[in-house]
């Protein structure tokens, strides 16, 4: 075997080299891991925030497809739950609840509560031009409370929607709200 | 074997100063090229760390105006612009948006006349406080921003929020359904540029204050969309009902090195923010509102926009021999008071099939195209429109040579070209003629070859032509689409129509395609081919049964002669012996025609369209009380139009 000819004393010098190399290359390096991990979480949190915002409307449109057919059929101050098409890697809760029914009047008003059920709801006139029109219209609404979310470390996405069922059994969306 | 060192001496083995030296001047030129790399390293590094933050920054500048426009219009309901191209007082701009919501639903009718300082009847309900901001609107929609100067119960004091001479811009009184809402409003604009032209991105939320969202910006752009995804002008913004999506664009420079500006954008969708509910009922049908009679033959109406008159085509009682003429009437004369207008005679035509007036830009305006029926050699007439404008005995019929790509035509219309196409049964082709600038068609083109009988032409809303087509007794709609150029593209099938296609026309006020079919069970129908049909979504809608109508009437009255249209003289009447029906047109005024050649008759029928005037706006919200209680919904209700 070959016999090293090395000073005794400069022995483990390459080994002193290499780590005087990492004392000094590693705070760079661990300054841009952790810049590029956070600007990494950034990313990844805005795209699941857009994903858990897209998964709630999602939900939302499967609640109003739901209660324009048969899937859901509440009578006044009654609620459910319903599990909506799963998304992969995004949960949600969705609740729909039906409140009180109003009723509103030719003139704009809107009667709620026990003005609202003592009107004729079968009540017309007749225009000039003789047309049909109804004085009262009666209007189910309904409330659906959506939470959409990712994972635990990124706050869920909550969205209402208000929903009204018109006598003829369309349904139109009266407001939405979202909160982040 | 012994190692052996050139440079040693006296038997000390190690490195001399020259191996030393060399050594040294080798590590030094390698750390030069290190430190070379990472001096290219790091200026990198912060150029990509820069352009990094400053996406970032952008990107969720981006996402602030994403965010705030998806709350845009909350609680308002229609009527008052949510989507504002300017900041108040200043002119409109692409670079700046204001964006209006209601989020706490806080809205009231106002219980009398708005005079600034004065306090005008409020709904005590809605809760509006002193300093807060509130918008006033009314059944003419707009918006104006006022100040809660007082409030008090039931009643409070506004004045208004922008600086203006004489009080409020508008005049806001409960005739004319005024209301006050609550009003969040959040500004985005630009701040002036710095000396690198680089300009800040500012966020104005009123009443809470503003601040700087991304810096570095070099432009911001707000594009205004309708639903074909088509620019609206900013000037329309606030006004249209159209506007479906807003497109944002940013462009900006990333650090101080930056040699090329970066740019990001998003097109975001408005969502529904209120319903209406319309108190007009809806199933009345069809109402028959005039009789024509007799009509020899008849082979359908016609009137062009913006005349008062209209014209029904009729051939003599032997097509093939008699004259054919137009019958001329009034279209808003009231049932029962039908009279003989007046009558042209085409003393040249023979056995007329179609119509159409030529297309109102060109030459051709006002001239009345008639194809005449052939067994081989059909013919094209141009009945020009007298000095006046309109078709009278004074006006000049020309007809030209006869060929056999009209004989036997189903229809005729004028496409987007205006050139005039012709639908010939014969030949299973469409035709093409192109006119000279004498107003005189030349040679017939065969564009197209079909399999099966094409029937009746007419031109739709979105610029294509839509004609019909029979296989034996199947029916169906055919759509010849127009490209860039105006040239026609091959016809392509729509869908299917429940029986054998008999007549096609566009209704002007919908714009929909009606279509006239015989069902299986002989019966005729009248059908809606709405959009979701021309977008093979949705089945045709029938709007009308003749047997159904027929025995509705019947049901009615015991007996015919009863009827309130059973004229004296009109066979056909009386006993509602009305067993088929041969075409189907609009007049401008979207009233419908449908004639019986054998029967001798044409009957005008006013369809039931919304008036619009009985519709009630509804809009609602969200309102969060806290941890652990259940959120609630607030409501408002106004008349969108004022009756």
């Amino acid at each position: 075997m070959e016999k090293k000819h090395l000073l005794s004393r400069e022995e483990g010098a390459a080994l002193v080299t290499v780590l005087v190399a990492i004392i000094v290359l590693l705070p760079p390096t661990v300054i841009l891991a952790a810049l590029a991990l956070r600007w990494q979480r950034q990313s990844i949190d805005f795209r699941d925030r857009i994903a858990q915002e897209l998964a709630a409307e999602g939900v939302l449109e499967e609640a109003r497809a739901r209660l324009s057919g048969s899937g859901i059929d509440l009578a006044p101050n009654e609620g459910t739950t319903f599990v909506p098409r799963s998304i992969e890697g995004l949960d949600s809760d969705v609740r729909v609840s039906r409140t009180e029914d109003v009723v509103l009047s030719l003139d704009g008003r809107l009667l709620e509560g026990l003005a609202a059920t003592s009107v004729d709801l079968e009540q017309t006139g007749i225009d000039a031009e003789g047309r049909v029109v109804f004085q009262f219209r009666k209007v189910e609404v309904y409330l659906v409370e959506i939470d959409a979310s990712r994972r635990a470390s990124l706050p869920p996405v909550k969205l209402y929607g208000v929903l009204a069922k018109l006598p003829d059994g369309s349904l139109q969306t009266l407001g939405l709200t979202r909160r982040r | 074997m012994a190692a052996r060192s050139w440079f040693a001496r006296g038997g000390a083995r190690g490195f001399s100063l020259l191996e030393v030296l060399l050594a040294l001047a080798i590590t030094l030129v390698v750390m030069a090229l290190v430190a070379q790399t990472m001096s290219h390293v790091a200026r990198i590094y912060e150029t990509q760390s820069d352009l990094a933050v400053s996406s970032a920054a952008i990107a969720l500048a981006l996402d602030d105006i994403t965010y705030e426009l998806s709350l845009v219009g909350q609680g308002l309901g229609e009527g008052p612009a949510a989507v504002v191209p300017r900041r108040p007082g200043s002119a409109v701009a692409s670079d700046t948006l204001t964006l209006r919501s209601n989020p706490d639903v806080r809205a009231s009718a106002l219980g009398s006349e708005l005079e600034e300082g004065e306090d005008v009847v409020v709904d005590p309900s809605a809760g509006f406080e002193k300093g807060a901001k509130v918008l006033l609107t009314d059944s003419a929609g707009g918006g104006e921003a006022a100040l809660v100067v007082r409030a008090e119960g039931a009643s409070i004091a506004l004045s208004p929020l922008e600086e203006n001479e004489g009080g409020f811009r508008g005049s806001f009184s409960p005739s004319r359904g005024a209301r006050v809402l609550g009003l969040r409003e959040v500004r985005y604009f630009l701040d002036e540029p710095r000396a690198d032209g680089r300009r800040d991105l500012v966020k104005e939320v009123v009443g809470v204050g503003s601040r700087v969202l991304t810096r570095d910006v070099l432009s911001l752009g707000f594009e205004y969309l309708d639903d074909e995804n088509e620019p609206i002008s900013l000037s329309k913004v606030e006004s249209t009902p159209e506007l479906r999506s807003v497109r944002v664009s940013l462009r900006f420079l990333p650090g101080d090195d930056a040699l090329f500006a970066k740019g990001l954008s998003t097109t975001v969708a408005l969502e529904p923010r209120s319903g209406s509910i319309d108190f007009e009922r809806r199933d009345l049908g069809f109402r028959l509102s005039r009789v024509f009679f007799p009509i020899d033959n008849p082979a359908g109406v016609a009137s062009r926009i913006g005349s008062r008159f209209a014209l029904i085509l009729a051939s003599g009682k032997v097509p093939s021999q008699d004259r054919a003429y137009l019958y001329t009437f009034e279209m808003e004369k009231r049932f029962l008071s039908a009279s003989v207008d007046d009558v042209i005679f085409l003393e040249d035509v023979r056995a007329p099939v179609a119509l159409t007036f030529g297309p109102e830009s060109g030459p051709l305006a006002g001239s009345l195209f008639v194809a005449a029926w052939g067994l081989r050699i059909g013919h094209l007439s141009r009945i020009a429109p007298d000095p006046t404008g309109g078709l009278s005995r004074e006006s000049t019929v020309t007809t030209f040579e006869g060929t056999d790509a009209i004989a036997q035509a189903g229809g005729i219309a004028f496409g987007a070209d205006d050139a005039l196409y012709v639908a010939s049964q014969e030949k299973g082709a469409i035709f093409r003629f192109r006119f000279g600038s004498q107003g005189k068609p030349g040679n017939p083109e065969r564009l197209f070859r079909l399999t099966g009988t094409p029937g009746a032409l007419v031109e739709g809303t979105d610029g294509h032509l839509y004609f019909l087509m029979n296989h034996g007794e199947r029916g169906s709609l055919w759509k010849m689409a127009f490209d860039e150029t105006l040239s026609p593209q091959d016809p392509v099938r729509v869908g299917v129509l429940p029986g054998l296609a008999i007549s096609l026309a566009r209704d002007p006020v919908s714009g929909d395609l009606f279509a006239l079919v015989r069902d299986p069970t002989a019966d005729f129908v009248v059908l809606e081919l709405g959009r979701g049909f021309l977008k093979s979504v949705a089945d045709p809608r029938p709007l009308f049964s003749l047997r159904e109508w027929r025995d509705g009437l019947l049901d009615v009255k015991t007996d015919p002669r009863d009827l309130p249209f059973a004229i004296q003289g009109v066979p056909a009447l009386p006993s509602l012996e009305i067993e088929e029906l041969d075409f189907l047109s609009f007049d401008s005024f979207g009233s419908l025609y449908m004639g019986c050649r054998k029967a001798s008759l044409v009957l005008k029928f006013e369809l039931d369209r919304p008036s619009g005037r009985y519709v009630i706006g509804l809009a609602a919200g969200v309102v969060e009380r806290g941890e652990g209680l259940s959120p609630s919904i607030r409501m408002h209700a106004w008349k969108k139009s004022i009756f």
